[in-house]
């Protein structure tokens, strides 16, 4: 008793569909030529059907440079709401929180909806002092303000929303508050809170 | 010590007067503009979402002063599987305080402060009924409780 085994090879996908055209006679016309040239094109798979090659995943350094490139692009677009050399010590501050050698890697970079929620922050706030930056283990920034041990902490969330929390002393009291506020209410409230402490230099401050 | 359920393993809780480090990464630091540190941000002090507990490292599980213990623990940390960066750092706090911080709380946090070994640190604690979502608590543990900080740069390899 014998085995029959067949053995197939696999369709070359390019193939697929041209069954059904059949090849010109001989003799054909130009225009018939050019009929079949196209239904070939037509039946052609597209380069998604093919099956690129999957692109190898992002190393974490290729994740925080584009996350530092996507920063910087989207920064340019406000440059005009933000003094230049206030600009340019903010990229620093991004370069520095985002250097590979000293990033968490079960984090992500800082994601851009973050950003630019951060971005509009400042412009909002105009803060003469930078924060101090940092990011929480889900890509969100921090912006930090520490003055005199009265600290602000907010993190920018995406489309436009803040997590804040504040502890300060008024008048010899201790107080504290925490919220989740749309930014363009987040100047109204904390204005209760003074903030102009952690925002402006003394200096500016005596001068007002 | 009580026997832990379902295991010969004895539980093993700090004690009040212990102490507990916790690596923080350069990202959850506390700066000022000009990227001094000033402390720790609260939430170096957040669980991950597919946490269950919070990890920290005993110090006193180390013999030696506490100034020794605190280093040793900080080098048993080095030497597991987190990657300790140059410009990181560790958090110390009293586990007598933490424990009456989380109590202190509006919500009451009952936390354990529990010796649970692994593998690549022996030391390794876990803090079990750590709050999930309390920003004003990890901002008062960052600020006044789990607040001494040391930077990975300033401890002799």
């Amino acid at each position: 008793m014998s085995t029959l085994q067949v053995v197939r090879a696999p369709r070359d996908p390019a193939r697929f569909g041209l069954a059904l055209i059949s090849e010109p006679s001989i003799g054909v016309s130009p225009t018939s030529a050019l009929i079949q040239q196209r239904l070939k094109s037509i039946t052609a798979p597209t380069p998604t059907f093919i099956g690129s090659p999957a692109l190898p995943p992002k190393s974490l350094e290729e994740k925080l440079y584009d996350a530092l490139a996507a920063f910087k692009i989207r920064t340019a677009t406000v440059a005009m709401h933000l003094d230049r050399d206030w600009r340019s010590r903010l990229f620093h501050q991004l370069d520095s929180l985002l250097a590979v050698e000293d990033w968490d890697v079960q984090d992500p970079p800082p994601s851009l909806a973050s950003f630019s929620t951060f971005l509009r922050m400042l412009i909002l706030l105009r803060p003469d002092r930078r924060p101090g930056l940092g990011a929480t283990d889900d890509g969100n920034l921090i912006a930090a303000w520490t003055v005199a041990g009265d600290r602000l902490t907010i993190e920018c969330l995406k489309e436009d929303i803040v997590r804040w929390n504040l502890a300060a002393t008024f008048a010899g009291e201790r107080e504290k508050a925490a919220a989740i506020t749309p930014l363009p209410r987040l100047a109204d409230v904390l204005a209760p809170y003074d903030p102009a402490r952690w925002f402006r230099y003394a200096d500016h401050l005596s001068a007002e | 010590m009580i026997p832990r359920a379902g295991s010969d393993m004895p539980i093993t809780y700090l004690p009040n007067e212990h102490h507990v480090v916790r690596y923080v990464p350069w990202a959850r630091l506390r700066k000022d503009e000009d990227d001094n540190v000033i402390g720790v941000l609260g939430t170096a002090f957040k669980l991950r979402d597919d946490e269950s507990y919070l990890s920290a490292t005993w110090a006193e599980f180390f013999p030696g002063s506490r100034g020794d213990a605190i280093l040793a623990a900080t080098k048993a940390i080095r030497g597991s599987r987190i990657t300790v960066t140059p410009r990181s750092g560790f958090a110390i706090g009293n586990v007598g305080r933490v424990k009456d911080a989380c109590l202190a709380d509006p919500q009451k946090h009952k936390v354990r402060i529990i010796h649970e070994p692994e593998d690549d640190n022996e030391a390794h604690t876990a803090l079990r009924g750590w709050p999930r979502d309390n920003d004003l608590l990890l901002e008062l543990l960052a600020e006044e409780v789990w607040s001494e900080t040391i930077l990975t740069k300033s401890i002799p390899a």
